[in-house]
């Protein structure tokens, strides 16, 4: 496979990876990333698209959408697969989407590895039109932490073993319990650095009950994200966070090598998301405001939009957004990734990148802690993870 | 622990409890078809012998026989298949594997490359290292060790008595057994554990017995270079003053006394780092051996 100079940059540590995950309702998205190119030059522009709800074809067809990324990933998202271990493993569902032969033969990391599937689920990647690989690889699981760990690793060295000298990223999936229990920690951050990988794409399952749209506010999680960001930082190891969203840009900041997020919920986060617009009744106007870094209902984004000091977003999302029309989920949800995008641009064009990125989180916590009476924000609006931010990049 | 204590301690190599071969110089030159081999040393398991050159233009090799007939035939297959995988000048050469007839049954052999100079447990005990002739040390060591781990080769046993010294220069160490050194894990302690006595290069997770992997042989590493530019254990005293593994393990966990300050910064920081009791705190082989090569690397 040929690799742009900007790919190239990406594995050999010199640039960061701003990648947009492609919706299954991907209309727009050929124009989304032009439009983030040129928000976040400085990075390598990634384009990924989940193999788990495509045909081949339709694959192939949604790579070509992405062809504009120096990286395109195509995602077997194996965590899915119903003998993953992975808790909201929703089964039947995955298999009725999932049209590719070596789909009802996952495993899960437990079982002796299999080359010859291995091999067919990198092919499939190829023949999506992915430019860079993904290991063959899920969900660990964090009971019997070491044995999981071992099991997965197996698991990573077939994929090693059969790309055959091909750069590939260590895609794995884990509980937050990896970041957040000192054991599980240490062992994750110890095969971190003894591996001979240096290309790593890990997620993390954020807890049921995290805001939509909102961020981790669990000192001990962002904590582990830190460590891990900056062991690896210190390893010389490239560390993607997978479905971060925001909490990924912090990671950026201290050091990761970059992070995926998208249009929708769980793209932005590795979450169980019941899908649709969030549960029962009419989805919710939410608007990502880079005043706050938050993601806030509509009508609380009205009153902020009146109060002193506030910075309206000029994009083209944002023009059609508020030109009076009705609301359009899909330009909010694109506005979210282009101010992503513009957010880690600042960072990492900035000559210290944390020092850039705690100026950003000062400057919204002032913002924030200006709105009085009815402009202040409370329940899912209020930015409860501003302080820790704040803590963690000081 | 588990039915036998370790005890911690750190006295110099005084040759005073040489061991004595289970084999006879003229019955393994034979085996080899050389002169006399000499008696180099012994281990737990096995003895090395000294091969001069031969008529056959064989150069001078040091072959390791395993005179233990307990050592599991698939380890040593396995440690062969991770010699072979490693090509670097500051690690032994392995030459060959043959099985041997001995007086007391066949037995297997490993033969590497003959390292001529000592072994820096013999100079630590005659002489003080000066602090100038660490860094080359420490780098060569470290690009030795990296090349061992990139080729997924563990040591589990680095000690100065396996550290020879090419030449008897401190600046060219050639480390030594490695392979046989996966005998030290927590499988082979429980078989094996009289002679496991005395511990002073064990990482925390070793005298925990857990799983040891690369991060231990960066703890063994930072421990011998400390001894280096102090003279002394970072932990450990002698005989007389034996840890056991709950003491050794709070000792770990203190951390070690800082090194004198004409130790250079960088090689201090990287040797303290490498005894941190955390084995991903360490770090790798690899970024030490970076930073000490290219001491701007990493800086702002």
């Amino acid at each position: 496979m040929t690799l742009s100079s900007e790919a190239l940059d990406f594995i050999s540590g010199r640039r960061r990876l701003f990648a947009v995950h492609q919706s299954y309702a991907n209309a727009g998205y050929r124009d989304l990333l032009r439009r983030v190119a040129r928000e976040v030059p400085s990075a390598a522009l990634g384009s990924v698209v989940s193999l788990s709800t495509s045909t081949p074809a339709n694959a192939a067809a949604r790579m070509a959408l992405g062809t504009r990324a120096h990286i395109q990933l195509a995602d077997p998202q194996l965590w899915k697969h119903d003998t993953s271990g992975w808790p909201a493993v929703k089964p039947g569902e995955p298999k009725k989407a999932f049209t590719y032969s070596w789909w009802p033969s996952a495993k899960p990391h437990s079982a002796p590895v299999d080359a010859a599937w291995v091999a067919e689920v990198l092919q499939t990647q190829r023949d999506a039109g992915a430019n860079l690989l993904l290991s063959a690889t899920g969900w660990v699981e964090p009971s019997n932490a070491r044995k999981s760990l071992d099991d997965a690793t197996r698991w990573v060295q077939a994929s090693r073993d059969a790309v055959l000298g091909e750069p590939m990223l260590v895609n794995l999936a884990f509980d937050l319990s990896w970041l957040s229990n000192p054991t599980q920690r240490s062992m994750l951050l110890t095969e971190l650095v003894e591996s001979t990988e240096s290309l790593w794409y890990l997620r993390f399952f954020w807890p049921t009950n995290t805001v939509r749209y909102g961020q981790l506010a669990r000192a001990d999680v962002l904590d582990g994200y830190a460590e891990l960001v900056a062991v690896a930082a210190a390893e010389d190891k490239r560390l993607v966070l997978a479905n971060t969203g925001l909490t990924g840009w912090v990671a950026t900041a201290l050091g990761g090598a970059g992070l995926s997020t998208g249009n929708s919920w769980p793209e932005q986060a590795f979450v169980d998301s019941p899908g649709g617009g969030g549960g029962k009744g009419a989805r919710k106007e939410r608007y990502f405001d880079v005043n706050v870094l938050h993601t806030v209902e509509h009508p609380a984004q009205t009153r902020l939009a009146r109060q002193t000091g506030y910075v309206r977003c000029t994009c083209a999302y944002c023009t059609s957004l508020f030109g009076g029309g009705p609301w359009s989920h899909a330009y909010a949800g694109s506005h979210g990734v282009m101010k992503a995008a513009a957010l880690t641009e600042g960072i990492i064009s900035a000559p210290n990148p944390r020092a850039s990125a705690h100026a950003t989180v000062t400057s919204a916590i002032a913002f924030n802690a200006r709105l009085t009476g009815t402009a202040a924000l409370s329940g899912n609006d209020r930015p409860r993870h501003l302080p820790l931010w704040d803590q963690l990049l000081r | 622990m588990d039915g036998f204590e370790l005890l911690f301690y750190y006295d110099l190599d005084d040759g005073a409890d040489a061991p004595t071969p289970q084999g006879s110089g003229a019955e393994i030159g034979r085996l080899f078809g050389t002169s006399a081999a000499r008696f180099l040393g012994a281990g737990s398991f096995g003895e090395t012998w000294y091969l001069p050159a031969d008529a056959a233009g064989n150069s001078e090799r040091a072959v390791k026989i395993i005179m233990n007939p307990l050592y599991p035939a698939k380890r040593i297959e396995a440690e062969i298949s991770g010699l072979q995988r490693v090509s670097h000048a500051n690690v032994v050469g392995f030459v060959d594997h043959v099985t041997v007839s001995l007086a007391i049954g066949p037995r297997e052999a490993l033969v590497f490359d003959y390292v001529d100079g000592g072994d820096l447990s013999s100079k630590l005990a005659i002489e003080t290292i000066p602090v100038a002739a660490v860094l080359p040390f420490a780098i060569a060591m470290l690009g030795a060790v990296e090349a061992m781990h990139a080729a997924g080769t563990v040591h589990r046993d680095i000690k100065p008595e396996n550290i020879a010294l090419r030449g008897g220069e401190v600046g060219d160490p050639v480390l030594l057994d490695l392979g046989l050194a996966r005998l030290l894990d927590a499988e082979t302690m429980t078989l094996y554990p009289a002679p496991m006595g005395t511990c002073p290069f064990m990482a925390p997770e070793q005298v925990r017995l857990e799983r040891a992997s690369k991060q231990a042989d960066v703890w063994a590493l930072g421990v011998v270079l400390y001894i280096m530019l102090t003279g002394r254990h970072p932990f450990f005293g002698p005989r007389t003053a034996a840890k056991t593994s709950e003491e050794a393990l709070a000792a770990y966990q203190a951390g070690p006394p800082p090194l004198p300050t004409a130790v250079p910064a960088d090689l201090a920081e990287s040797v303290m780092t490498m005894l941190s009791y955390e084995p991903h705190v360490r770090g790798s082989a690899r970024r030490h051996h970076r930073r000490l090569s290219n001491p701007l690397e990493g800086r702002p």
